[in-house]
């Protein structure tokens, strides 16, 4: 095995395959930044080039592209309040208000810096898990993806900050869109306004595209600032600092990025949900959990590490079942079937192609070491576009909400969707309405609704009594009572 | 006041940057959907496996198309035209990959070299693209696009949203053609149909949603068979059932024989995972003469149409529309450039490379026959056919 | 006249609700039960927060430190709420009845002309830029459909823009 490991390493730094890796990072970096183009649509579009390459080349040039995107779209989420890509929708809750606060250095060095160390905590989880993936993939079914939901709808209740009734509200509003659609049992077209457009349900980039950019744009033109709305005109402060508030919270880091990796190996479940647990851990693990959704630099760190810890993690069960773990990862399975390797044990055999899964390793931990590197480098620089007027900023702001929105799936519908979902966004941030539990409500009610459903149908109620089921049921109860309990502590501490 | 202007200079090139840089990183670019008729050979680095792109002849062989010479004096209508392939999925699907396998290969053997690309379209299980292609693409013979194999069972489903005729698109041809084989886990000790009869409790069958062909078959089986099953329904993507056929959450699935061998192999590995029952279809394909077809296994006529009318979408398994009306001539060149190409050499190793099965591709002449025969079914067969979109009970 | 407009939103949520419950009347039990089981508890809550808002409104509606200075703030507010979602509309529209390259185009350089009053040539370097950037990426590398603007669609004999892309 460990001959295996030096030689995925040894063939990732070799000459042609370390120039793919180093092409495939600078169209990542831009897919990344831009909303709606997806690193799922940048592997499509590549595929043709890996026809010549040999398996390492192309494994270095597609997941360095990948593995980049989830870093770069961090950087759009945290400065305009756009989502780079769908998994980076978390860092905006408390990332973009760092903005506002004029601690953009900090957000993006701690979204950066959390990002590298995620990337490699997942790439250790893929190396550490290969023996054994087998037991642990299988030993989640449908009943434990419904608990796995549930514990992130539990997270719910931390995600209000203000009202509770009004989070509970939002929730609710979430879970009712992500409702619309034919449902998979019935065939019934639910909620569809007899739209085509929406019987695959409401698609979720210009849902956030919209929900999160819009109000964004208007409070820009009404405060009539830059980004930026306070701090210091003077100096750039803060890149370092983020990275000390990496290191500041590291068991929170490594915490979020192995959850990540945990739930981007099972398949179905996927990056959106990762991220938020991510941030809900962040939440609930506070003393002070007012700070959230202000600029809490932990709620930057925590889906920071989780939306790239995943990929290592979604990168198991393709590689040793076969079986993506999400739409990139069918397009990877695509292209490891061109490049001749065949999923299965053989990926993870040291007398087969264990060096191959290897090479994936050390790719995610170089390209987004350098990535990162890179991006850090920039970053003083970067952070001065949060100074300039934002009256010139909005156009360009606007323009790629719309051309983003419009790029994930190419229809009209999409440009619409952003006008109803930004005046919704608008409205809920004008009178107080938590946008996080909408969106975590529109993610998660699909999920949640089918795997109750089959869990049921294969299971009669039996499957309440699986273990990890129950052990799930304990992590969910223990989520929701823990700010009561930790509350209550405090005020006895103060009492006595 | 000054501050500012540099932060803008600043602005600026960051955005130059953004825009240069995808204009200039991934330098094959140009060449990535349109047809690389004159790609740059293959890297010159050493490439252990099988050989590499075909390009270098293209490059410099006279094109091996004899339309070239049919038109002679005028310049060719293709020539300096663009020609879109509408897919109606996300990129990286099956239909996406063999559109865009089409759009590098295709544009050689068309007199004037037209250039191709693809465009993504997905959303209502392709409906929309179909609809776009029927009514808003125009027939100019620049535009034509795949979509999902069973979209006639919607039609004879008689649904408002589709607002399309099979049999009225210019086809252009169908790609592959497909076999359905149903798949039982091994540790269930069923080796064929009519062990099924003989368990005590009904086999759990995973899918997506009802109406797609593994339940169509599923679902042909309980009327036609006798058989009964239970349907656990919603799973994400045939990647996710197919998990849950591994862990054992489901007993038994369809799915294309191409996709199980190419994916799944170790399916079919000793030990065992799963045994292959039955396959659909009214006869048996040549690749599996040792499993029974469901046309064997029906009695009466009426089921066999029914069979019949199920499979015909496997025929056309990778069809290719056209709006209805595009000029004969255009429509003609489409369809020849369209069966050379699914010959060429190189098209048939960048399809073996990524395992996309070129078999029994069907020309447009054949595709709009059975098209025509697919939509002027009985209604009694109609009434039988859209039984099998609902659960029985 | 904020606490009586945040009420006007929560009583939109309170329709969609029940629009939603509505609208599940006849659906079939496993199609209807999630979307009853979420619509009816949200109902609930936000009927919660519609009362509970309607009586904040009549309860301390004239409370503030200086009425006239809030006023002022909340009038210049007002005005440039509206003002830049009219222009985000106006850009909508624009995609819609002009196709996206032509909106860009306008939009952009009428809002650095006349909303940031920026100079004629930063205004024109910029809207250049913007509109090459649409170009470049999204036509020529990604070939993404735009569709021709409604506008042309509904009057044929309108001339195009072919060179704006």
């Amino acid at each position: 095995m460990f001959e295996a490991f030096i030689s995925g390493l040894t063939q990732v730094l070799s000459f042609p395959a370390f120039a793919f890796m180093m092409l495939g990072m600078g169209v990542g970096f831009v897919v990344g930044i831009l909303p709606g183009l997806g690193g799922a649509t940048a592997i499509a579009l590549m595929l043709p080039f890996i026809y010549p390459m040999s398996p390492v080349e192309a494994v270095a040039f597609l997941l360095g592209m990948h593995s980049v995107c989830a870093t770069t779209g961090d950087i759009t989420s945290v400065l305009f309040a756009i989502p780079g890509e769908p998994s980076c929708v978390a860092t905006i809750l408390d990332g973009h208000p760092m903005v506002k606060k004029g601690e953009a250095g900090r957000a993006l060095g701690a979204a950066l810096f959390s990002s590298l160390l995620g990337a490699w905590v997942g790439a250790f989880t893929l190396a550490a898990a290969m023996p054994i993936v087998r037991p642990l993939v299988m030993a989640f079914g449908s009943p434990e993806f419904f608990m796995v939901v549930f514990v992130g709808i539990a997270f719910m209740s931390s995600l209000g900050g203000g009202s509770m009734v009004k989070a509970f509200a939002a929730a609710a509003l979430g879970l009712l869109i992500s409702m619309v659609g034919s449902s998979p049992h019935t065939g019934t077209l639910r909620y569809t306004l007899g739209q085509l457009y929406l019987w695959e349900g409401v698609p979720l980039i210009p849902l956030v595209v919209g929900l999160f950019g819009i109000p964004e744009v208007v409070e820009m033109a009404v405060k009539g600032t830059s980004l930026a709305e306070v701090g210091p005109m003077g100096k750039v402060v803060g890149v370092m600092e983020g990275i000390k508030d990496t290191i500041r919270h590291w068991g929170l880091v490594v915490r979020c990025s192995i959850l990540g990796a945990l739930i981007g190996i099972i398949p179905g479940l996927g990056g959106g949900v990762a991220q938020f647990v991510a941030y809900g851990h962040a939440v609930q693990s506070s003393p002070d959990k007012e700070r959230f959704g202000k600029g809490a630099v932990e709620g930057v760190l925590g889906p920071g590490a989780a939306n790239n810890s995943k990929e290592g993690g979604a990168l198991i069960p393709t590689v040793a079942f076969g079986v993506p773990a999400g739409a990139t990862m069918a397009i990877l399975l695509g292209a490891f079937l061109i490049m001749g390797l065949v999923p299965g044990p053989d990926m993870v055999d040291p007398e087969k192609h264990a060096n191959i899964t290897f090479s994936m390793v050390w790719t995610l931990v170089i390209a987004n070491f350098i990535c990162v590197g890179i991006a850090l480098l920039f970053l003083n620089q970067i952070v001065k576009i949060t100074r300039i007027k934002g009256t010139i900023l909005i156009p360009f702001i606007t323009l790629l909400i719309f051309l983003g929105a419009y790029a994930s799936e190419n229809n009209f519908g999409d440009i619409f969707s952003v006008i109803v979902f930004g005046l919704l966004g608008w409205a809920m941030v004008k009178w107080d309405w938590p946008r996080a539990p909408l969106i975590l409500g529109v993610i998660l009610g699909h999920l949640a609704e089918n795997n109750l459903y089959i869990s049921t149908a294969r299971y009669g109620a039996t499957w309440l009594g699986r273990p990890i089921v129950i052990i799930l049921i304990v992590i969910s109860i223990l989520v929701i009572f823990y700010p009561f309990w930790q509350e209550r502590r405090r005020k006895q501490k103060k009492a006595a | 006041m000054k501050k500012q202007w540099i932060l803008l200079g600043f602005l600026l090139l960051v955005l130059l940057a953004a825009a240069c840089g995808t204009k200039a990183t991934p330098t094959p670019a140009p060449t990535l959907t349109p047809a690389p008729a004159t790609a740059p050979p293959p890297t010159p680095t050493a490439v252990p496996t099988p050989a590499p792109a075909p390009t270098p002849a293209t490059a410099t062989a006279p094109p091996p198309t004899p339309a070239a010479a049919l038109t002679p004096a005028p310049k060719p209508f293709y020539e300096g035209k663009t020609i879109t392939i509408v897919v109606g999925y996300s990129p990286g699907g099956g239909y996406d990959a063999y559109a865009r396998l089409l759009a590098r290969h295709m544009g050689k053997y068309i007199p004037g070299n037209p250039t191709f690309i693809v465009q993504n379209r997905p959303g209502a299980s392709s409906l929309i693209a179909a609809n776009h292609i029927y009514s808003v693409a125009k027939p100019d013979g620049l535009t034509f696009g795949t979509v999902v194999r069973e979209l006639y069972t919607r039609q004879l489903a008689k649904e408002p949203e589709v607002k399309c005729d099979w049999a009225k698109f210019s086809w252009i041809g169908s790609a592959t053609s497909e076999v359905y084989v149903i798949m039982v886990r091994a540790a269930k000790g069923v080796r064929s149909v009519e062990d099924i009869k003989k368990l005590p409790q009904p086999l759990f069958w995973g899918e997506t949603v009802l109406g797609v062909g593994p339940t169509l078959l599923a679902r042909a089986m309980e009327d036609t068979l006798g058989i009964e099953f239970k349907f656990v329904l919603g799973y994400g993507s045939s990647a996710d059932y197919a998990m849950a056929m591994e862990r054992g959450e489901i007993d038994i699935m369809g799915g294309s024989w191409g996709t199980l061998i190419a994916q799944r192999p170790h399916w079919l590995k000793e030990p065992r995972l799963v045994n292959i029952i039955m396959q659909g279809g009214v006869k048996r394909s040549p690749n599996l003469t040792d499993v029974p077809a469901l046309g064997e296994l029906v009695t009466s006529e009426k089921d066999k149409r029914l069979v019949l009318l199920i499979d015909a979408g496997n025929q056309t398994a990778r069809p290719f529309i056209g709006p209805p009306g595009i000029p004969q001539d255009q429509l003609n060149l489409l369809r020849r450039a369209f069966d050379s190409a699914l010959k060429d050499p190189a098209l048939l190793s960048d399809a073996k490379k990524s395992k996309l099965a070129i078999e029994d591709p069907l020309t447009g002449e054949d595709c709009a026959k059975l098209a025509k025969d697919i939509v002027s079914v009985s209604p009694e067969d109609i009434a039988a056919y859209q039984k099998l979109l609902k659960l029985k009970k | 006249m904020r606490i009586r407009a945040g009420a006007l939103f929560s009583l939109l949520i309170t329709l969609i609700f029940a629009w939603a419950l509505f609208q599940s009347r006849g659906w079939p039990v496993s199609a209807g039960l999630f979307p009853w089981g979420i619509a009816s508890p949200g109902l609930i809550l936000a009927v919660m927060l519609l009362v509970r808002e309607l009586r904040a409104g009549t309860k301390g509606g004239q409370s503030g430190p200086s009425p006239e200075a809030e006023a002022a703030t909340m009038r210049l507010e007002l005005w440039r709420t509206a003002n830049i979602l009219a222009w985000i509309f106006a850009f909508f529209l624009g995609i819609w009845m002009l196709r996206f390259s032509v909106a860009i185009v306008l939009f952009t350089f009428l809002y650095l002309k006349l909303q940031s009053k920026d100079s004629w040539w930063l205004s024109l370097l910029l809207t250049g830029f913007a509109w090459a950037f649409f170009y470049g990426l999204f036509v020529r590398i990604l070939h993404l459909p735009f569709s021709e603007g409604q506008l042309f669609l509904w009057f044929p004999w309108l001339p195009s823009l072919p060179w704006l892309g």
